[in-house]
């Protein structure tokens, strides 16, 4: 398929990585031409120089065959007059970046110019919301309406599970539904087999039905207490919308600001909000606001380092679990080692949200992992697929990805050896970077 | 100051206010009492000093905030000045003083009088008694919004002028035409008012004289009545709840009986001045009873229920009818009562006093001042019915207040250095400045102003405009930078 995006900033360079990589035909449109020698060096595509906006431009590289446009420069205007062209051309799915929340009125958005607007700060309150009503995980995904989760967690020094084989744990632990897909240490992403070993450290992703995997979580991590109080830095559109999400569902929440201005217009719009005018990082000023007793810490200010420093302030001055808002992958590994629980990125949740419409192979939806490349891909069983009417043991599953459970006419079952593929089945799958494409073509019709 | 403008303003309003004069004048026809010829010649010389003043600023039509300022506060003094007319030429009351008191008082809704024998004098003049009530009723809603209703004359300067007028910090706006806004105001007063004589026939069994008089001036919080002894004359506890049912929707916001009227009955209950204004009264109720159950004033629970009841609404709507004399009341009450004097009505009411709004705006920053001690880094605002105040508005009401405490005092200071005791010095300047009616003391609810020395009396009649036109109106005109040309 062919698929044009337009902008190569942050979320157009994750997109476009992520589309190339399960063999699209992608052009990148960009103006700026260091960031168009960047995609040409790093990734498989055709860039284009030129206006997004420009009607020559989106010409000469031919709408009419396009099966999917996306706009996703930093500038809403930009990206919608862009979508608007590109459909007078004749692109068939248009996807835009609109970050400004009044262009999501009812009816602004969603007219036949665009098909799919999405707004990466919403992208990212969501999963910063997730991550925190899941006390123990730093990542949480659902699928089916959330009747399956996907959760990351990182195993606790004293967890029952802490220094035992995969193997081991299953003999005498009885929630056997929650399956152990992926095993995450240091900067390696591992596919478990019954020998692995679980070390303390270790982060690992538990699929299951809802319930299983909020069970099992309790011998990976000891259980936390509920929701109660958050401390955000940052009073950007962002972290005032996070506040007034947590706020509604009656969790104290403190927004903190170094933005006199960018707190007073906080301040006007959260009504049980506290705002206070300082700096996240300043040790003081978070002793003193009672940082030892949060729930969650949460930093998501413009700027990514001081995100950090005061999450890693955070942590060591007792707040239970600390969330990062990061946009440079190469910071990503250094967290977990530094002790900041979870890390979001708006751009990373964009490049998803685009990336799930790009259907292939039956794939449904698909979340990333960190930044690491892995995917989780639920995908549904077309009945021309190979793998109908054969159990698992006799299809050759790719090896680089797992299946960690399967919704079989509405009901979630845990996959094993003997588990029987039928069309209709969807399955969620967590596959490594290698074996992304891997699993779409197992799926695929021939 | 563009003072032609102000000229012609100030002549329209004079007009418009003497046209009211001639519905006297046909009351008296009809009661066959010779008093017409004084209500005509009284219009007739409001028609042509308005006349004169209309000629003097043709063509001028350049209104900002600082004209809308004197004609709202000159306004209403000229038009006071035309409401005392009658009083004297009929020799109901002949002292000019006396007059501007009794006229100013009506139009500005306080119903302080310095009428004695009330019963007698109306016996031969229903013309003027119904005029007194009349005075109320035209000042509760506004002189300037009916005139706005009435005529686009006033153009776009219009707002500036409804904001000068308007009781209350930030005037609502029902439509987005000042006009359309002013006539629905003025049409929601007329119906309820229809709805209390209506009530005070039927179900009270009032004559209908008495019950036109007392619906006009109920739904004005104004407090004159037509018997010397005010509601308590009736004997009748079917009128008083009836009353004192119209004086609780009388001090509460117009608007808010706008959206009811057009069905959302629910609003009421949103608001939360409303909320607030509501359980001001259950409590001051509650305690007024508290006191007056062991003290043993009234035989039985119904009726310290009622006079309970009657008082604090009649006190803290400024509206200032009596059914009881509360001077014989312990002192306790006495203080409770003129905490609610302060209070006053909602904003958008017809009430006067501080409004329950701006008390509530003063708490809710002194909770917050509170809750900084406490977070010093904390950056507040203040909400209002689930709406950021803005410290513009904040100051403001901080500003409000700290001046009515000012002008308070003033008018306490004059009046005990006039040898006033202290108690009647602070009831009558309270009586007055809230727009209330009767005070504490020598000026309590079974006495009256007659006594006052003259100066006493002026400077009384300044309280009531400061008060009824919300203190920043006419303390701004005592900035010598308003009055310079521009």
């Amino acid at each position: 398929m062919k698929i044009v995006i337009v902008g190569a900033g942050a979320v157009g360079f994750d997109l476009a990585r992520a589309v190339s990589r399960r063999e699209h035909d992608v052009v990148v449109v960009e103006r700026n031409t260091d960031r168009m020698e960047k995609i040409l060096s790093q990734l498989d595509c055709r860039a284009v120089a030129g206006d997004g906006v420009s009607p020559t431009v989106l010409d000469e590289i031919g709408m009419g065959d396009c099966g999917l446009f996306a706009a996703v420069t930093d500038s809403d205007e930009t990206n919608i007059i862009s979508c608007l062209t590109a459909r007078r051309l004749g692109a068939s799915v248009r996807v835009a970046r609109v970050r400004s929340d009044s262009f999501y009125r009812e009816g602004m958005l969603g007219l036949d110019g665009i098909n799919l607007a999405i707004n990466p700060d919403l992208e990212a309150i969501r999963s910063i919301a997730r991550i925190l009503w899941q006390t123990a995980a730093s990542d949480v995904h659902e699928f089916a309406d959330g009747r399956v989760r996907v959760v990351g967690a990182k195993v606790d020094q004293n967890a029952l599970i802490a220094g035992r084989t995969l193997a081991d744990i299953e003999k005498d632990v009885e929630s056997r539904w929650a399956l152990v897909i992926t095993v995450q240490r240091g900067d390696q992403t591992l596919i478990p087999r019954g020998d692995t070993l679980i070390q303390p450290g270790d982060r690992i992703y538990l699929a299951g039905p809802r319930v299983a995997v909020d069970r099992a979580l309790s011998y990976v991590h000891a259980p936390g207490d509920r929701l109660g109080r958050v401390m955000i830095v940052g009073a950007n559109p962002m972290g005032v919308g996070l506040a007034r999400d947590l706020d509604a569902m009656g969790v104290k929440v403190k927004l903190i600001d170094r933005s006199e201005e960018k707190c007073r217009v906080a301040a006007e719009n959260l009504h049980h909000v506290l705002v206070l005018h300082g700096d996240g990082t300043d040790v003081e000023l978070l002793q003193s606001e009672g940082v030892s007793e949060m729930d969650g810490f949460v930093s998501v200010a413009g700027d990514e380092e001081n995100n950090i420093m005061a999450c890693l302030l955070a942590h060591h001055h007792g707040a239970a679990k600390t969330v990062c808002l990061v946009d440079r992958s190469d910071y990503v590994p250094l967290l977990p080692i530094l002790g900041v629980d979870a890390a979001v990125s708006p751009r990373l949740a964009t490049a998803d949200a685009i990336a799930r419409f790009v259907k292939r192979g039956g794939v449904i939806s698909t979340h990333s992992v960190g930044f690491s490349g892995s995917e989780i891909l639920q995908v549904q069983v077309d009945p021309g697929c190979r793998c109908v009417g054969r159990t698992l043991a006799e299809v050759e599953f790719p090896r680089d990805a797992v299946i960690g459970a399967i919704i079989k006419r509405g009901r979630v079952i845990t996959p094993g050896g003997d588990t029987v593929l039928e069309a209709g089945d969807e399955a969620v799958i967590f596959a490594l970077p290698s074996g992304v494409a891997a699993v779409e073509n197992f799926f695929s019709v021939e | 100051m563009n003072l032609r403008g102000v000229s012609r303003v100030l002549g329209f309003l004079l007009m418009v206010a003497s046209a009211f004069l001639l519905l006297p004048a046909l009351l008296d026809l009809y009661y066959r009492e010779g008093d017409w010829p004084w209500f005509l010649v009284s219009a007739a010389i409001g028609a042509a000093a308005g006349g004169a003043l209309m000629l003097l600023g043709r063509g001028a039509n350049d209104l900002r905030n600082r004209e809308g300022f004197a004609i709202v506060t000159f306004g209403w003094f000229f038009v006071g000045l035309l409401g005392a007319l009658p009083f004297m030429l009929t020799g109901t009351i002949p002292a000019f003083t006396d007059a501007v008191f009794e006229s100013v008082s009506g139009f500005t809704t306080t119903g302080s009088t310095v009428m004695t024998a009330i019963e007698e004098i109306g016996a031969g003049h229903h013309g003027v008694l119904f005029w007194r009530s009349l005075t109320q009723w035209l000042g509760g809603m506004g002189i300037v919004v009916l005139a706005l209703a009435i005529l686009p004359l006033l153009g776009v300067g219009g707002m500036q002028l409804f904001r000068a007028e308007a009781p209350g910090p930030s005037p609502d706006r029902l439509t987005p035409r000042i006009r359309e806004t002013a006539r629905l105001l003025w049409g929601v007063y007329v119906l309820i008012t229809g709805a209390e004589i209506l009530l005070l026939v039927l179900v009270g069994g009032m004559g209908s004289f008495d019950a036109v008089c007392h619906a006009l001036t109920t739904m004005a919080t104004g407090g004159f009545s037509t018997r010397d002894a005010s509601v308590g004359g009736f004997g009748s506890p079917a009128v008083e709840w009836i009353i004192t049912f119209f004086m609780f929707m009388a001090g509460a916001n117009f608007s808010l009986h706008y959206m009811a009227l057009k069905g959302r009955v629910g609003s009421y209950w949103k608001d939360d001045e409303f909320r607030f204004y509501l359980k001001v009264l259950l409590a001051a109720t509650a305690l007024i009873m508290a006191v007056l159950l062991p003290a043993a004033v009234f035989p039985d629970f119904g009726d310290s229920l009622r006079a309970s009841a009657f008082q604090v609404v009649s006190i803290c709507t400024t509206t200032g009818y009596g059914s009881a004399d509360y001077m014989l009341w312990p002192p306790l009450t006495h203080f409770l009562l003129l905490l609610l004097m302060m209070l006053g009505g909602c904003a958008g009411s017809t009430g006067g006093g501080v409004k329950m709004v701006r008390v509530q705006i003063l708490l809710k920053h002194a909770h917050v001042e509170m809750k900084k001690m406490l977070h010093p880094r904390g950056v507040y605002t203040i909400w209002f019915n689930e709406r950021s105040v803005s410290p513009t508005l904040a100051t403001n009401v901080l500003g409000f207040f700290l001046l009515f405490i000012m002008v308070f005092v003033g008018g306490i200071l004059v009046l005990t250095l006039c040898g006033r005791d202290i108690v009647t010095a602070v009831g009558a300047t309270a009586a007055t400045l809230g727009n209330i009616g009767p005070g504490l003391g020598l000026v309590g609810p079974s006495c009256n102003f007659a006594f006052l020395a003259p100066f006493e009396k002026w400077l009384l009649v300044w309280l009531m405009l400061v008060g009824r036109l919300e203190i920043y109106t006419v303390l701004v005109l005592l900035m010598p930078g308003i009055w310079r040309r521009t």
